[in-house]
């Protein structure tokens, strides 16, 4: 299966804005709140940092961290790596110092660019530190030329969950970058266009967000910092005039069950990251007449997208396909012996072409494993890259998308390795032996549960605080459950399905009716109450005591409550204030 | 990822490409063109801790 091949020229992702730069300097190119930039502002703004960035030390081929939250500044800060010569590495803001510790140590970042609000831990993770919001970083002169990048060099690292304990850095060139944005067939951007900036940049939907408009002459609205409601993303589509727009798949299917009718001015409206719902493709197609959906598919290294499926009518399949490969990207169906599998039945998904990456940073044996020769190929020497996803095709020529062939999940959109969450639980003191698992909740949806072996019992709120610690919140578990013994199969081997359809002890019936916990906090003492209760849920209204709680789980509850968050609740405060969320509101009030 | 346990046992043998970028491949088929055997064969354990020995600058040729 093979798609229009394009020839992507020594060209690169700088390139493409700088062309734009040169053709219409005065278009509108970056938005943010107040902030505007236009093409000829975004290219000397980013061409100075980039001065200051090679005065710092960087060089052709060197990686810059960045740390910082959505701005007009994080844009000119990503040019500017490019520009001079150098990856960028991006740092999700919301994640664990622990976990940029890592990040940076493996990548080899000297230089971090950052923004002064996050500049205190920033100044412990790098030798030279760089603030975006500092007018100094662009005081100098746009000097010296771009070194000499080419298709190959390497415009990012990804970091993504590693199944053997620790993440790994996908290498992604700027070959992989331009064959994305450059002539997509998925999706048809001219200048007239505005692209909602939303994913992190650690996320690779950015890719597309950011690249893709700036490729094209059109404009990024970048939404401001923090997490928005339903509500703000749909006014900000109307106010800004957004037309092109990628919702995570869990995003996309509560959009459809909310505001979908305010994003009628989008063109096309893009989601994936997981698997979407027909019914909500449906809905969607239906609220939004001239709109085209499309389901994107494939994994960070291949470049953000692999498929794609544009969609203007409703499905009819019993799962929405992820369509075709994109331009310059090859698919291949394939058995366990390298073999094409027949027309419609199932194989694994590997993919060719000019979006994959470089392979894994500092990790060329795990590289060899999963990128192979590609014997398909009609330029010799090339490779291509086993997904690990199964599908099919469909009669259409459609692929359809089937499900993992190993023990990966996807949650919320991130892509985890169960692995690497159960070797975080076995550094952790008294854990002999964890097993994390995906399973889905009635209410709750997909989340991780891990069962672990302690040689006593294993104290869960310490458990899940010193995860929090080290993993961003989408890798720790929702529930611990402690075993006796781990449920075999008959191989003498852990019995994940077992694990899977495991059923935790449910919450009672109960005279409220249930409301999710809501913000951190809430969730936060749900997720204390549901640990020591050894309940597989908690609502924000759930009463202590109708759920079974007595007055030494009260003592542990409120002990956990001071160790956590440094405010002493008493036992008179605890029984007056029996819901979580009362005892939340409560923590609030005493923090203030 | 860990495969089905006769793909992890089966042979492979390591090659290597113009970019000078390692991989393995399995012994029973044919070499794809523009690969070339660097010697190697053994399981896929075996073929993999020898790249992670000889790949030590994983640069394509082309930047090095």
């Amino acid at each position: 299966m093979t798609a229009t091949s394009v020839t992507v020229e020594a060209r690169t992702v700088h390139g493409l804005v700088a062309a734009w730069a040169g053709r219409t300097p005065d278009a509108p190119a970056v938005e943010c709140g107040d902030t505007r930039l236009t093409y000829a502002e975004l290219d000397d703004r980013a061409g100075r940092l980039a001065a200051t960035l090679r005065h710092h030390g960087v060089a052709a081929g060197d990686h810059v961290g960045v740390l910082a939250r959505r701005s007009a500044d994080l844009i000119v800060g990503l040019l500017a790596i490019l520009k001079a010569g150098a990856a960028y590495v991006a740092l999700d803001t919301r994640h664990p110092y622990e976990r940029h510790r890592h990040t940076v140590a493996d990548a080899g970042t000297a230089v971090l660019l950052t923004e002064r609000a996050l500049a205190g831990d920033a100044a412990e993770l790098a030798a030279q530190v760089i603030n975006l919001d500092d007018p100094d970083a662009y005081a100098g002169p746009v000097t010296g030329h771009d070194p000499d990048v080419t298709a190959d060099s390497t415009a990012y690292i990804a970091y993504t969950s590693g199944s053997t304990g620790t993440p790994k850095g996908v290498i992604v060139p700027h070959r992989g970058v331009v064959r994305l944005v450059a002539d997509p067939d998925y999706v048809h951007l001219g200048p007239d266009d505005a692209v909602l900036c939303l994913a992190p940049v650690a996320f690779d939907a950015s890719t597309l967000e950011i690249w893709a408009p700036l490729a094209h002459g059109a404009r990024i609205v970048v939404f401001p910092a923090g997490e928005p409601t339903l509500d703000e993303l749909a006014g900000t589509v109307r106010h800004a005039g957004v037309t092109v727009m990628w919702l995570t798949a869990g995003l996309f299917h509560q959009m459809v069950d909310g505001p979908i009718e305010r994003l009628a001015g989008l063109r096309y409206l893009l989601a994936g990251g997981d698997v979407l719902s027909v019914a909500h493709v449906g809905r969607a197609l239906a609220a939004l007449p001239g709109t085209t959906v499309v389901n994107g598919y494939g994994p960070t290294e291949n470049t953000t997208f692999t498929c794609c499926h544009p969609m203007t009518a409703p499905v009819t399949t019993a799962t929405v396909p992820i369509g075709r490969p994109i331009n310059g990207t090859t698919v291949h169906l394939l058995d366990d012996r390298l073999r094409p599998v027949p027309d419609g039945e199932p194989g694994e998904l590997w993919t060719g072409g000019d979006g994959l990456a470089h392979g894994y940073l500092g990790r060329p044996g795990h590289t060899a494993e999963r990128f192979l020769p590609d014997p398909f190929a009609a330029t010799p020497g090339a490779r291509m890259y086993r997904t690990g996803d199964l599908a099919r095709l469909l009669p259409d020529g459609m692929v359809e998308f089937l499900g993992r062939a190993d023990d990966q999940v996807k949650i919320r959109g991130f892509r985890i390795e169960p692995g690497e969450v159960e070797a975080a639980l076995l550094a952790l003191s008294g854990v002999l032996d964890a097993v994390v698992v995906a399973q889905d909740h009635p209410r709750s949806g997909r989340r991780l549960v891990a069962f672990l072996i302690g040689a006593e019992k294993l104290p869960v709120p310490d458990l899940r605080f010193e995860l929090t610690e080290q993993l961003p919140d989408y890798l720790v578990p929702a529930r611990f459950v402690q075993l006796g013994a781990m449920p075999l199969n008959h191989n003498g081997k852990v019995d994940r399905a077992a694990l899977r359809a495991w059923e935790l002890p449910r919450r009672p019936e109960l005279s409220s009716d249930w409301t999710a916990p809501d913000g951190e906090l809430e969730t936060a003492v749900a997720a204390l109450w549901a640990d020591l209760m050894g309940l597989d849920e908690v609502g924000a209204d759930d009463d202590f005591f109708e759920l079974g709680g007595h007055s030494l789980m009260a003592v542990r509850i409120t002990g956990e409550i001071s160790a956590q968050w440094d405010v002493v609740i008493g036992p008179r405060d605890f029984y007056a204030n029996p819901t979580v969320a009362k005892l939340a509101a409560l923590i609030e009030e005493r923090l203030a | 990822m860990s495969g089905p346990e006769d793909e992890d046992a089966r042979e492979y043998v390591v090659v290597v490409n113009q970019q000078e970028q390692y991989s393995i491949w399995p012994a029973e088929l044919a070499v794809p063109g523009g690969w070339r055997p660097d010697g190697t064969r053994g399981t896929k354990a075996e073929c993999l801790a020898h790249v992670d020995e000889v790949w030590t600058d994983m640069r394509p040729l082309s930047l090095r």
